[in-house]
């Protein structure tokens, strides 16, 4: 086989341009970056959880039950100070377990309660709850009406309305913050083998670790397709151009990547059946709680249950 | 029930076409027969079939036309349903998936191993050291406690082999057993295979790479890319056919 003729051109030696602003890119080239870095924190939360810290010394099963209690006595509080006392405890804990701060408040202060604050924003206007006016922010030369609705001559926040979504806002900080104690401070392999001891069933724990653990495969490859497509990128690409060519390759390469997860699923399915999988999972059992652990349980159990006693009393 | 072509095959499929979809052949007509203790390559180019052959031999994928038989008794997806059969089937034949990723599915090494124990009721203390074991087989000990993302290609390839070895299989069906395995890996795995053959295991391995075959093969198939078995012989007979290997496109 003979070379072809624009194969074999000497290339020319023309230099290279100078800079001409940053490159158009997709939604799929900027997004997967983001994912990739969730991997490799999710990598080192594994870190931190083999770390010898006063949570990573419990067992899984233990955290599992005392971590859904405080859960539940998140849910039943309702005076500040309580909740206040929860959101304060759960750093205090992650300092005890050596969870890096940074890592902590990544996961509990910088999304969930932000979220929850901008859902609960209508809430604490006179428009959606009508109260005691805390701070006027516009008045109007009379009620407004938008079709049926009247709304009256003035916006406000109310004190009702602030008082209610600050219970809100710290109920879901502290019990953000216990998940993400739990999350931070147990490997997610013993974590699945502490479900299946607390009953969940083993199909079920078994399907959440390989969802898990496949979730990682496909998002490696996506990250490589876009890379792929990034490297061959040779003609210079308009902002619209870009868009247009980025969006039809998240659709291509979604569809690609739905075709190889319905594949890879058919072949770890056949990769079971060849290792005597008949439908009945059967899964290694976790060793019996040892006393320490047991004492765990029973004071942490306790502990929620006076944190929501306590919270009756405060009224 | 047709008869065997060979009383003596552990697997045997007698003119087994398969088609992927029922539209893609990828085994047109095969017969061949797989004998105890022998150690048998399937040589092809890539998309020639020899996986496809491989997961029709574990019961995998059931024919278009043609029979598969097993151990003296025709199979059947029915039978493979069998609540003694199954189980007894895969005890007997183990099959590594050429894709590592495919094969090793659970959290951890130790779990991954341990599937397929777990599965024919062995546990406790004998699990155990069965897990560590099988893969000191494989000198990955040291990877029991890791999780699959933090494995390397060859390492996967290793811990999917400890995986199916663990079960000591009576035959083993290899797909591409060398591919992504660093030199030292490689000449472990073929040391282990030879000492298996020795110890009276039925190897059947796939590979479109014909370096080491003629050391670890006792006997080759090679197929074509109609996806038709071209020839059956000694690995050295048929790895010196050049007009041979270049109708397989393995030259």
């Amino acid at each position: 086989m003979s070379l072809p003729s624009w194969l074999i051109a000497a290339p020319q030696a023309a230099p290279l341009p100078p800079p001409a602003g940053r490159a158009a890119h997709s939604f799929l080239a900027r997004s997967l970056p983001g994912a990739a870095e969730a991997l490799r924190r999710d990598l080192f939360s594994g870190q931190i959880a083999s770390r010898p810290g006063f949570l990573q010394r419990l067992d899984p099963r233990v955290k599992a039950l005392v971590g859904l209690a405080f859960l539940v006595a998140a849910g039943l509080a309702g005076h500040p100070l309580t909740l206040g006392v929860l959101c304060l405890a759960a750093p205090l804990l992650a300092l005890a377990s050596r969870v890096p701060l940074g890592a902590f408040a990544a996961r509990v202060y910088l999304t969930v309660p932000a979220f929850t604050a901008i859902l609960v924003a209508p809430a604490t206007t006179n428009w959606v709850r009508a109260g005691t006016d805390a701070l006027v922010i516009a008045r109007f030369s009379g009620p407004l009406h938008l079709g049926p609705l009247t709304l009256p001559d003035h916006l406000s926040l109310t004190t009702q309305g602030l008082a209610s979504a600050g219970t809100l806002l710290t109920r879901v900080t502290a019990s953000v913050s216990i998940a993400a104690l739990f999350i931070l401070t147990t490997r997610w392999t013993r974590a699945l083998g502490a479900f299946r001891q607390l009953r969940v069933p083993a199909l079920l724990v078994a399907v959440l670790g390989m969802a898990y653990r496949y979730l990682f495969l496909l998002l490696t490859t996506a990250t490589d397709m876009v890379a792929a497509r990034r490297s061959r990128t040779v003609a210079p690409t308009t902002r619209r151009s870009g868009r247009r060519e980025g969006r039809r390759f998240a659709g291509l390469a979604a569809g690609a990547l739905l075709t190889k997860a319905h594949r890879l699923s058919e072949d770890v399915s056949l990769a079971m059946i060849s290792r005597g999988f008949d439908g009945d999972f059967r899964a290694i059992p976790e060793p019996a709680l040892r006393a320490g652990n047991w004492i765990a349980l029973v004071a942490g159990l306790a502990l929620a249950a006076g944190v929501v006693g306590g919270d009756r009393l405060l009224g | 029930m047709i008869a065997s072509l060979d009383d003596a095959a552990v697997l045997e499929v007698d003119r087994a076409t398969y088609r992927y979809a029922g539209r893609f052949c990828a085994l047109q007509d095969v017969s061949l027969a797989v004998r105890p203790g022998e150690s048998l390559a399937l040589l092809g180019a890539n998309g020639s079939g020899k996986s496809t052959l491989l997961k029709v031999l574990d019961g995998l994928l059931p024919l278009d036309s043609g029979t598969l038989r097993a151990f003296g008794r025709e199979v059947t997806p029915d039978l493979l349903e069998d609540a003694a059969f199954g189980p007894a089937f895969r005890r007997r034949v183990g099959f590594v998936f050429q894709d590592a990723d495919v094969q090793v599915f659970s959290p951890t090494v130790f779990e991954e191993v341990a599937f397929g124990p777990l599965q024919l009721g062995i546990a406790g203390a004998d699990l155990d050291e069965r897990v560590h074991s099988a893969l000191g087989l494989l000198g990955a000990e040291a990877l029991v406690d890791r999780t699959p993302y933090e494995l390397s290609g060859g390492e996967k390839k290793r811990v999917a082999l400890a995986s199916v070895l663990v079960l000591a299989p009576e035959v083993l069906l290899l797909d591409e057993p060398l591919e992504g395995l660093d030199p030292r890996a490689r000449r472990m795995l073929l040391r282990l295979l030879e000492d298996l053959r020795r110890a009276g295991r039925t190897v059947v391995f796939a590979s479109h790479d014909l370096a080491g075959v003629t050391d670890l093969a006792t006997r080759a198939a090679v197929f074509g890319e109609d996806h038709r078995i071209l020839a059956e012989g000694e690995p050295k007979d048929l790895v010196s056919d050049c007009a041979l290997l270049a109708r397989a496109n393995l030259e």
